[in-house]
């Protein structure tokens, strides 16, 4: 049954991710949601590029590049997560709707 | 099946080193329990409740923190496996440069952990509302001014 | 588990890395300065702060002079075929690098008012963090190491709007992280497509082409909105109007020019291998749709604007429509002179508005009335200013908009490509109608009335009338090729 898993599955798996990340990125109103939707999108990525590996390719880069993108993943979500702290002492929320302070 | 062996290896190894590190704490401490230390430690907090509860907002800075040093040792494992096995690695040239980055890697890690440590956000920061604590306790105010200038 | 023993069968490793090193030492230098600047403030206390002024300046400017003193001759890829260095490399370099010291000038010249002291130090060291990834997107042939790369602007950007404070700087700063993850996220996503597609991820060779040209269109779609981003183009432009009114001045001036070098260097890159693989026309005709795009919704939402700031963010988004025009007529000279123009243009034009809002307390236009009157200075030097950002004859903005248009002219007689005339058309008809919202706040300056508190210091006179002699000069040492 395993030895069936083609490259395929992983694919469909990771488009899945990726929409259901975009999904959510774009209809939560809420700053920590968006994040966790784009976590999902970088997430769906990762899958991609680990994937295609097998113990006949040794194509390693696509590792490489995960363990790459997990530390980006951290850096962006902790900068996110401190501007998100930001926003609640200005405004008082962290919905993206409420915050306007600029027109247009 | 190969895999098997290591993977139970390293189920046991666990369990015996856990078993010898609750033996060795058995032995040396003091054994005076109340309520308190009798509750599973969560950090200061309650751990028995509902997970919507608010935590201290304290918290947070020092997980980002905490969240940035962890991820970055994800670079280290692949390069203590990497490094030293491959045909490049028997120059000398080689081997030098991948000690010397290894140690920049970390010495710039270093320099952010002491950027943040003297910028204070480790601190427990002292908050105002103890004065007011102090009131509502049952604890006659007398007893928390000895104890001060015990300090 | 057992891929990573596989690190052992693959030769990722350099040859010669002394060599290499040798010739990546700009971005070694900058990140030395970037440890360097953050360990002077943990060391030394707030009293002593001015001391990374004097490291940041000395070292951009040590920086800059070694790279003026030694360009580079040939073209060669090295580091494993990660890192190209070329001519057109160096040239790019020396642009990020006076870009960055410009902004710090800018910065120390123009004081902004809500610049804590205290926060300064960090500022530079987000600054150099930024200019080392720039300098690493100019020159990467390896997907993994733009993602990097562009990924070190980001993060360093993010950060860089926090040093004003205020509800809109607070506002500015989440659109733009959210808008930067959710584009670096679609980047992501096209450069996993390309891996699974081709095995590969070096952008110098590209061995299979798995692909439908639909799959590849995508792709490469994908690929480039990271890219746009950070260039403020359609349809990632949404940040900049936001960013560039709710962040420190300085920073606005910095995101507005230097970024878009570094992402324009990266686009022309990707093309190359478009050129053999992908079908070139086709991803030409993609970037000409978006570049179209970009400068119809830049020039006319730019008209309404009443902030200058807004204004000036608009504009910056018709202006990479121009240098997007670049980038589809496949003239790296074309594109260098341009941007070098722009940000002589640029920052001239941010000094004004430093001074006038530092001096009127408001980013409106409006308070940009009888300026010109009081202070000649100031007027003349927004007067070129917006001269040369529309193009007109004796600044070097109108060379710049010459060679760029005679070179899409070019690329056209070479593909006929319906797409290309239309950019053409588009071009010429967003330079005619930016005429009237460039003109807005010099007649404000001119033909209102208005008192002035302050005269302009020495070195501020100086920064006005150098830049503008700067621009008029530009105009002739170009070479009209």
């Amino acid at each position: 049954m395993w030895q069936t898993l083609t490259p395929l599955h992983y694919w469909i798996l990771s488009a899945l991710i990726f929409c259901i990340g975009m999904a959510v990125t774009i209809t939560k109103r809420n700053i920590i949601g968006v994040l966790m939707g784009l976590e999902l999108m970088l997430n769906a990525a990762n899958i991609n590029l680990v994937a295609v590996w097998n113990n006949e390719s040794q194509a390693v880069e696509g590792q490489i590049f995960t363990l790459f993108i997990i530390a980006i993943a951290a850096a962006e979500s902790a900068l996110a997560l401190a501007i998100a702290y930001q926003v609640y002492r200005r405004f008082g929320t962290v919905s993206l709707d409420k915050i306007s302070a600029m027109k247009g | 099946m190969d895999l098997l062996v290591p993977t139970l290896f390293f189920i046991v190894g666990s369990l015996v080193f856990i078993s010898i590190t609750f033996g060795v704490w058995r032995l040396l401490r003091p054994h005076r329990p109340d309520a308190n230390k009798l509750t599973a430690y969560e950090c200061g907090e309650e751990p028995v409740g509902s997970a919507h509860g608010l935590f201290n907002s304290r918290f947070y800075i020092i997980a980002l923190v905490f969240l940035l040093f962890e991820a970055e040792l994800l670079f280290l494992f692949p390069w203590a496996v990497a490094a030293f096995r491959s045909q490049a690695a028997a120059s000398t040239a080689w081997a030098t440069f991948v000690s010397i980055e290894i140690f920049l890697f970390i010495f710039i890690l270093a320099v952010g952990l002491g950027y943040v440590w003297r910028k204070g956000y480790f601190n427990w920061g002292k908050m105002n509302y103890s004065q007011t604590l102090i009131q509502n306790s049952p604890i006659p105010r007398s007893v928390y001014e000895a104890f001060n200038k015990r300090q | 588990m057992r891929w990573l023993f596989c690190l052992q069968a693959v030769q990722l490793f350099p040859e010669n890395i002394s060599h290499d090193l040798w010739l990546l030492w700009p971005e070694i230098a900058v990140a030395a300065l970037t440890v360097v600047l953050l360990m002077i403030q943990t060391a030394l206390d707030k009293h002593h702060r001015q001391w990374s002024l004097w490291a940041v300046g000395v070292g951009l400017s040590g920086i800059l002079a070694a790279l003026a003193a030694q360009p580079t001759g040939e073209t060669q890829v090295f580091f494993s075929e990660m890192i190209l260095a070329s001519p057109l490399v160096w040239q790019f370099h020396l642009l990020l690098v006076s870009g960055t010291l410009l902004t710090i000038l800018l910065g120390q010249i123009f004081p902004p008012k809500p610049f804590g002291d205290d926060s300064k130090p960090e500022y530079y060291t987000l600054l150099c963090g930024a200019l080392l990834g720039l300098l690493l997107m100019v020159r990467a042939q390896n997907l993994l190491m733009l993602f990097m790369a562009l990924e070190t602007v980001s993060i360093c950007s993010y950060g860089l709007v926090f040093f004003a404070s205020g509800k809109k700087t607070t506002e500015a700063g989440v659109k733009y992280i959210l808008f930067g993850i959710f584009s670096s996220a679609l980047m992501l996503y096209g450069i996993s497509l390309w891996w699974n597609a081709t095995g590969n991820l070096s952008l110098a060779q590209v061995s299979s082409n798995l692909l439908p040209v639909w799959g590849a269109r995508l792709v490469f779609l994908l690929i480039l909105s990271g890219l746009l981003f950070k260039t403020s183009a359609v349809p990632f432009h949404i940040w900049t109007p936001d960013v560039l009114e709710g962040a420190p001045l300085p920073v606005a001036a910095f995101f507005s020019v230097v970024p878009k070098a570094g992402a324009l260097a990266a686009v022309m890159t990707l093309l190359t291998p478009a050129a053999s693989q992908l079908q070139v026309l086709s991803m030409l005709s993609v970037l000409a749709i978006l570049a179209v795009l970009t400068l119809i919704i830049g020039t006319l939402a730019a008209i309404r604007q009443t902030n200058m700031r807004r204004l000036m963010a608009y504009s910056a988004i018709a202006q990479a429509g121009f240098i997007l025009t670049a980038a589809v007529a496949q003239a790296p000279t074309t594109l260098i002179y341009y941007l070098w123009v722009y940000l002589a243009l640029n920052f001239l034009a941010f000094g004004v508005m430093a001074w006038v809002e530092s001096e009127r307390q408001s980013q409106e236009i409006g308070a940009f009335a009888g300026v010109g009157k009081a202070t000649p200075t100031v007027g003349v030097a927004m007067l070129v200013a917006m001269a040369g950002l529309i193009g007109l004859p004796p600044t070097a903005g109108f060379a710049a908009k010459l060679l760029m248009f005679s070179a899409l002219w070019q690329q056209w007689q070479q593909l006929q490509s319906t797409w290309l005339i239309l950019l053409f058309v588009s071009g010429l008809a967003a330079t005619v109608i930016s005429v009237y919202f460039y003109f807005k706040a010099p007649y404000q300056m001119f033909f209102r009335e208005g008192q002035l508190l302050r005269q302009l210091t020495i070195l501020q006179r100086l920064w006005l009338i150098a830049l503008s002699i700067a621009i008029i000069a530009l105009l002739v040492l170009n070479n009209f090729h």
